[in-house]
């Protein structure tokens, strides 16, 4: 297909503090189609927020190194990109939402002003090739000051209270004034790290339909960050599931959800989840602990919790089997066609 | 028939504020009988975790009774307080910030034994901390680290073994799951309801997570803004939910499932208002989509339908 919009390759991204390495995301492939969702899903230490700053270029100086691999964003690698070329693509054609609305507003500006700030930075500067065409002019004051307001309307708060401080809103409405920011330059790329775990469920809910009525309303594609499966199958169009720095298993909603070919650890990961519709008495809850990514392990990542295991999980490294869209890392599959 | 090992009879806490009084738990009556368990579900800010203090009198009452085991532990001074504390006890949603931090494995759990059951002999003590560490499932050789050392499902188990370490009968669990991973979530679940079996002890569950809630509660209480408004045996709220916030609160759960069509969300409008003087009526009013004259004019009488199935509503009457 010709409408990959992000295409990441052998992506291989280690942190290095005190003399020990961390391997935090280790030779992942994804893809990402236009206007599609794709769903990151896995456990705190997986890998899912590296990634994610590493397409932005915002892992930590001299700290966190991308090792190995490609990130084509419509064709350009966006490692081999400067960093003030990175510097305008942030926030104008890939755009992020990060998890803790709380924290990612600044408690002495009113919002509307870092809204509008966004704007203002974009205009300030040059043009470059990644940029789509309406982006490209300047905008005046006038029309910055319209375009906080619609975009408030948007998400859903009144522009009577662009003035108002992050402190004089609730946790749903400051996550609505992120998903503004993020969205007010109408980026190609939306990356929506866990945007709403901190939230309740019935807010939960009205900010995902929020997400998603916009990034229809402006085309946007969306890598969707969560450790929640049902999120996913309400949202995404495509899903991997990482384990240790890894995509065990990758596929369309409907292969992961359905079919009886999957890797043992998404199996475990379904199964642990309390069932609402169902009447379980006891979980099914995956034994054991993650491997901790400073140790060098052989064999599959997941070998030492897995029902499954057999002799040659703790030695060789699974291979992908492939079949359509579904990919999976596992010795149990690997073997078949 | 079973006893209630608790129960309160119109529990208040009022917090005093600039703007008046701030009505966190607002007549509340609950029983939870011997060796069963209560969930109270709900949103942040609802009161839920208040609730759960004043039970264990960790804040002090505004006004109503808490009957433990028959006795009214309201009237009770500091000195009585402090042998009832022994039966009833709290574990805490955070395992980061409830350990101190400079305590070891051993000396966290060894705490509560000395400074509550005034065991002092070392012998005993150790004896006593590693049979805690092995019914809680923590490796005895993890005896001398730090709680920074250790991952959050493993500190939550620390947290347990304490509160286990004095043999209470009644635990309130104030959210001790909502800050693990799924994988490990299940295990701690596994883990408290095992233990319920074996020492038939008696929970009141805290959680905002409905389908945490559903596997560990024989009964459930929806708590908005103060007052309980449905309580249900744990299978007849999912299957027969009454209440239009119950019943949005359930829609409002993403199910992992596969869908041939995208489902359509439904949403219930607004935020939840304020608690400071709240006004008559029904509190969930302004986002019920169901909403009429007669909700906003007096409290709504909070009614048992059928069999243990209670609700605040005007539709139910």
């Amino acid at each position: 297909m010709n409408d990959v919009l992000l295409d990441i390759q052998d992506l291989e991204v280690t942190y290095e503090v005190n003399n020990e390495v961390i391997r935090a995301v280790n030779r992942i492939n994804i893809q990402l189609h236009k206007k599609e969702t794709l769903g990151i899903v896995g456990e705190a230490g997986a890998g899912k927020t590296t990634t994610a700053l590493s397409i932005l270029g915002l892992l930590p100086k001299k700290i966190g190194f991308v090792k190995n691999g490609k990130i084509l964003f419509k064709g350009q690698n966006l490692l081999d990109l400067e960093h003030e070329l990175i510097r305008q693509i942030r926030g104008e054609v890939i755009s992020m939402i990060f998890q803790d609305p709380m924290t990612s507003l600044n408690p002495v500006i009113p919002i509307g002003k870092q809204i509008a700030e966004v704007l203002e930075f974009h205009n300030s500067v040059y043009q470059n090739s990644l940029m789509s065409e309406k982006n490209k002019q300047k905008k005046t004051k006038a029309e910055i000051e319209r375009l906080v307001e619609d975009i408030l309307q948007m998400v859903g708060i009144s522009p009577s209270r662009k003035h108002d401080y992050p402190h004089q809103l609730s946790g749903g409405m400051k996550q609505r004034v992120v998903i503004a920011i993020a969205l007010i330059c109408n980026p190609e790329l939306l990356i929506a790290d866990e945007p709403t775990s901190a939230l309740d469920v019935t807010i939960q809910a009205q900010i995902l339909s929020i997400m998603e009525d916009l990034k229809d309303k402006l085309d946007t594609s969306m890598i969707m960050i969560t450790h929640d499966l049902g999120i996913v199958a309400e949202t995404c169009d495509t899903v991997g599931i990482m384990y240790a720095g890894q995509i065990v298993e990758f596929g369309t909603i409907k292969d992961i959800f359905t079919g009886d070919r999957h890797h043992p650890y998404t199996v475990g990961l379904i199964n642990s989840l309390p069932d609402i519709d169902s009447n379980q008495d006891r979980l099914k809850a995956i034994p054991g602990l993650m491997l901790s990514p400073t140790q060098i392990t052989e064999g599959c990542k997941f070998h030492n919790r897995c029902p499954k295991c057999f002799d040659k999980c703790s030695t060789i490294e699974p291979n992908e089997y492939v079949k359509g869209s579904h990919r999976i890392k596992c010795h149990l599959f690997s073997c078949t066609d | 028939m079973s006893i209630p090992l608790i129960e309160t009879h119109n529990l208040k806490k009022y917090f005093k504020t600039k703007a008046g009084y701030l009505h966190a738990v607002d007549d509340i009556n609950i029983q939870i009988n011997k060796g069963e368990t209560l969930g109270i579900v709900g949103e942040s800010g609802c009161g839920k975790s208040t609730l759960g203090r004043t039970v264990l009198r960790l804040s002090a009452p505004t006004s109503g009774q808490i009957l433990f085991d028959g006795k009214d532990i309201t009237k009770y001074n500091h000195k009585q307080m402090k042998i009832a504390k022994s039966d009833m006890q709290i574990i805490f949603q955070d395992p980061f910030s409830s350990l101190d931090p400079r305590m070891i494995v051993f000396d966290l759990i060894a705490e509560p034994i000395k400074e509550i059951l005034g065991i002092k002999n070392k012998k005993e003590l150790e004896t006593k901390v590693f049979k805690l560490m092995e019914t809680v499932g923590l490796s005895d050789k993890l005896v001398n680290v730090y709680p920074h050392e250790l991952d959050g499902g493993r500190r939550q188990r620390i947290g347990i073994a304490r509160t286990l370490s004095i043999d209470p009968q009644f635990i309130v669990c104030d959210e001790p799951v909502s800050a693990l991973d799924v994988s490990i979530q299940a295990q701690i679940l596994n883990l408290l309801m095992d233990l319920q079996q074996e020492r038939n002890l008696t929970y009141m569950f805290i959680t905002h997570d409905l389908s945490v809630v559903k596997h560990i509660s024989n009964k459930i209480s929806v708590m908005y803004l103060g007052q309980i408004v449905e309580t249900a045996m744990s299978e007849e709220l999912f299957s027969n939910p009454l209440h239009p916030y119950t019943q949005a609160l359930l829609a409002a759960i993403p199910r992992a499932k596969y869908y041939e069509k995208k489902k359509v969300r439904e949403i219930i409008r607004g935020e939840v208002t304020s608690p400071i003087e709240p006004k008559p009526g029904c509190r969930f009013a302004p986002r019920c989509k169901y909403v009429k004259a007669e909700c906003t004019l007096a409290d709504i009488d909070y009614i048992e339908i059928s069999k243990d199935h209670y609700v605040a509503c005007v539709l139910h009457k």
